[in-house]
């Protein structure tokens, strides 16, 4: 076990050694006190932190962004370099080496999640918490409206782990790093379009697209969702099913695959 | 109680008559219909240095890239130590050590954290076990520095670190001279030689370049087309047995053609093919028959003659 522990700190060395990492952690850190400042300058001071949260949270689509490009790389990036030879030449199964590489896109996704939203909460509350001494966080927010930011991060977070899952599958199964990205991010953006196209309260069918389950923020307000035919434990359910299926594609791909890089 | 000799016999014997360190059983590669590697079938004896011969395309390193399980085998299995690479990935390619094609690193780390990512995935590199590779090849000033700054003939010599790190008794190399100056070169040579005799690894090496391979190894197996062609030992006693063309410097060649009955007479000299008894039987009929003889020579042919007889020549690009 503490064996393979190596190979994921191997893994983590890889991510943190590269200057385009900490490039994102430092656009991150101006995302999190520049948010909450314009607001404050905007006049908005008397927002109190959790709507700051809140306005923070719009913004988690970039943790998701900067995860998948790890994710695409990971794989994708030991066949560019040529590498890849050198690691699979290791007594260390392909599925090993892979899970290890996973999990270190994982550490990195939780890492960027805690960094963004830990920042959030300090820098919401000293910019925008208020300034006297009555008014307090208990003011500005009811511990209901305190719970539903924090639920509101975690949903977000179970979709980037679908994404990242997605960019991870890509770069294992096309070994480039710019197509994984790049379908990535299409796959996010395009989501809207789709699910107006094949919309899931006229087509049975819409309701299983991948689009129309990963905003689990949609039940927030309404337990059937945005088009009235899902419900939280039944998105949770068709996410749980594409990222295994994410999970073994790029399993048996990366396993079957002849490496001539 | 065992006497030194008895015991250096033993030691001697279990690394010379031992298993195969490799076995190809059969070993076929097709890719998309086409057979790359056709019917491989050779064992490679432990404690040698033996090289793997051939034109570019005739798939040497498709060889390699099944033995070290980057790719999988059509057809056939390959064994190394007893274990299967294809079936059991991880206990077969344990004992290996490689460099495949050229060596390739992380560019943004330095030649020292590129080696600590290989001894993480090993048990037991001791920080001294690296600092004494990285030592042997010559690195010591650098290893510091990131691998993207390094020559080629670095790179390559990082790339024979990450190799023998973990002492394999299987130590592959793929060209494994490209990039390295004449230096370079002798340094691996004498490394290789040292290797072999030293900790008995063997020593499997790729390469198109015949006259580094002649003085290199042990034994040649020469491929073309994807097919075995021959195997031959270069040094040792099979060799000295070998009927070789001699040349006899004597009084009158053509006079002493006619009375052996054999051999020509080329630049003055008379050629005969014989081996190394039959030599001193045509030498001791020459005096015989009153023909002086001032000068024996074997010819030796260079590996490249053969090769390039064998493999017919054209094919070579």
């Amino acid at each position: 076990m503490s064996d393979y522990l190596k190979l994921i700190h191997n893994e983590n060395i890889k991510i943190y050694i590269r200057a385009r990492t900490w490039i994102m952690f430092a656009i991150l850190l101006i995302a999190a006190f520049g948010v909450p400042m314009l607001a404050r300058l905007g006049g908005a001071d008397k927002i109190g932190m959790w709507a700051g949260m809140g306005v923070l949270t719009l913004l988690s689509f970039l943790l998701t962004v900067f995860a998948a490009s790890i994710a695409a790389d990971s794989v994708a990036g030991e066949f560019s370099r040529g590498t890849v030879k050198m690691l699979l030449i290791r007594p260390w199964s392909r599925t090993k080496i892979l899970f290890a590489k996973y999990a270190a896109v994982l550490l990195f996704l939780l890492a960027v999640y805690a960094f963004f939203f830990g920042l959030g909460t300090l820098s919401s509350f000293l910019l925008l918490g208020g300034g006297g001494e009555a008014d307090g966080i208990a003011l500005t927010a009811s511990s209901a409206d305190i719970q539903e930011i924090w639920t509101n991060i975690l949903y977000r977070l179970i979709a980037s782990v679908v994404y990242v899952t997605l960019a991870f599958m890509l770069s294992a199964a096309f070994r480039s790093n710019m197509l994984a990205l790049a379908l990535t991010v299409v796959f996010m953006f395009m989501g809207g379009i789709v699910t107006q196209l094949v919309d899931p309260s006229k087509y049975a069918i819409g309701r299983y697209l991948l689009f129309a389950n990963t905003d689990l923020n949609q039940y927030a307000g309404n337990p059937q969702g945005d088009y009235g035919v899902t419900s939280l434990g039944f998105s949770l359910g068709v996410l749980a099913v594409y990222f295994v299926v994410f999970l073994i594609v790029g399993v048996y791909v990366f396993r079957k695959r002849d490496v001539a890089a | 109680m065992d006497t030194i000799s008895d015991r250096l016999d033993k030691s001697v014997g279990a690394e010379t008559s031992g298993a195969p360190v490799v076995r190809f059983e059969n070993v076929t590669k097709r890719i998309g219909g086409k057979t790359i590697i056709d019917g491989l079938t050779l064992d490679i004896a432990p404690g040698q240095v033996f090289g793997f011969l051939g034109p570019n395309g005739s798939g040497k390193t498709t060889t390699i890239r099944m033995m070290v399980g980057l790719m999988a085998i059509s057809e056939g299995d390959i064994r190394i130590c007893g274990s299967s690479i294809s079936r059991d990935f991880e206990r077969a390619v344990a004992p290996v050590g490689a460099i495949v094609e050229n060596p390739e690193m992380y560019g943004y780390m330095s030649g020292y954290a590129n080696l600590m990512q290989y001894a993480r995935m090993r048990p037991d590199i001791s920080k001294a076990r690296i600092d004494e590779v990285v030592d042997f090849i010559g690195l010591k000033g650098r290893i510091r520095d990131k691998v993207r700054t390094y020559s080629l003939g670095m790179r390559q010599r990082l790339g024979v670190a990450q190799a023998i790190l973990h002492r394999p008794k299987l130590l592959i190399l793929d060209e494994p001279t490209n990039g390295l100056d004449p230096q370079g070169i002798r340094e691996l040579r004498d490394y290789l030689r040292e290797l072999t005799r030293r900790e008995g690894t063997t020593v499997f090496v790729s390469s198109h370049l015949l006259s580094e391979m002649e003085l290199m190894c042990d034994t040649v197996a020469i491929i073309q087309g994807g097919k075995l062609i021959d195997v031959r030992k270069l040094n040792g006693a099979e060799a000295a047995a070998s009927v070789h063309e001699v040349a006899f410097d004597v009084g009158d060649p053509a006079l002493a053609a006619e009375k052996l009955g054999v051999g020509a007479v080329r630049d003055g000299l008379l050629i005969v093919q014989a081996d190394r008894e039959q030599s001193a039987a045509i030498n001791a009929r020459l005096v015989e028959a009153g023909i002086p003889v001032y000068g024996i020579r074997t010819i030796k042919r260079s590996l490249e003659d053969q090769f390039l007889e064998m493999t017919g020549g054209g094919t070579i690009v």
